[in-house]
């Protein structure tokens, strides 16, 4: 049976200042096969050899709105660890979904706080 | 305008058709350099214009990768992220790979500032990867870092 793929893994500052630009880190433990071989070591092409496996979507919402998307191929690394950046706009939780290319779904979510 | 010298028209043509950029470079380069519609280039690398250094990408990525499976890359740009003037998007992709896209990442003005940092999978030998950023406004621009390699991740 395969290996069940756990949530994703949310970074975020502590607490942050009203329109602060801050850097989320999202690692996520899943397997990125490109599903390609070559037959021999010498052969130049590739070939497809086995089922391809990646993430497909990473969707970023901060409160209700969808504020970026990441569209990934199987030219993403294993277990990648996304990082960039949002503006402190409002206190709201900051949500991250991954989908796989075979429509499996994750989530994980975190409360941005912002000092007053 | 050429975009690499080390690349066949063919073999350009060839990659673009499938990630899509072949007929705003093909703009480019037969009918004009109309913003909107084509890939823009640095006239002159070591010296760039105000509207250049805006919105050509800063590319970090180590210029010898020993894992091919695991090359971390950071794209990141001093472009405004205004409600009337942002960065759209970001394209990562290498035309020597058989993977040629890696990933295409959207912004919207709320990111803040354009920063997008992963880890991309290379094939093997030397290797040029490839960003493309679109300004809402100003159309789309590249800059690209060339790679070597040692132990090909695809």
């Amino acid at each position: 049976m395969a290996e069940k793929i756990k949530p994703p893994r949310m970074r975020l500052p502590r607490k942050v200042k009203q329109d602060e630009v801050f850097k989320v880190k999202v690692r996520f433990d899943h397997p990125s096969f490109t599903g390609l071989g070559r037959a021999d070591v010498d052969e130049t092409k590739f070939n497809r050899a086995v089922p391809s496996r990646f993430i497909r979507n990473m969707l970023v919402y901060y409160g209700d709105d969808l504020v970026s998307r990441f569209r990934m191929s199987s030219g993403i690394a294993d277990d990648p660890l996304f990082t960039f950046k949002l503006k402190a706009v409002k206190q709201a939780p900051i949500k991250v979904v991954f989908v796989d290319n075979e429509g499996e779904r994750w989530e994980s979510s975190k409360d941005l706080k912002i000092k007053t | 305008m050429n975009i690499d010298e080390g690349l066949s028209r063919r073999r350009f043509l060839r990659y673009a058709m499938v990630s899509g950029v072949a007929v705003p470079v093909y703009a480019s380069t037969v009918i004009g350099n109309d913003a909107q519609a084509s890939i823009q280039l640095p006239a002159d690398p070591d010296n760039l214009t105000d509207l250049e250094k805006l919105h050509i990408p800063k590319v970090t990525i180590p210029p010898v990768v020993e894992d091919g499976s695991q090359a971390p890359i950071v794209v990141e740009m001093d472009h405004p992220m205004d409600d009337d003037h942002y960065i759209k998007s970001i394209q990562i992709l290498n035309f020597d790979d058989p993977i040629v896209i890696k990933g295409k990442f959207y912004f919207t003005p709320v990111n803040g500032e354009v920063y997008v940092g992963t880890q991309i999978r290379l094939d093997g030998g030397e290797g040029k990867v490839w960003v493309i950023a679109e300004c809402n406004q100003h159309g789309r621009w590249a800059a690209s870092r060339s790679v070597k390699v040692a132990a090909g991740g695809c």
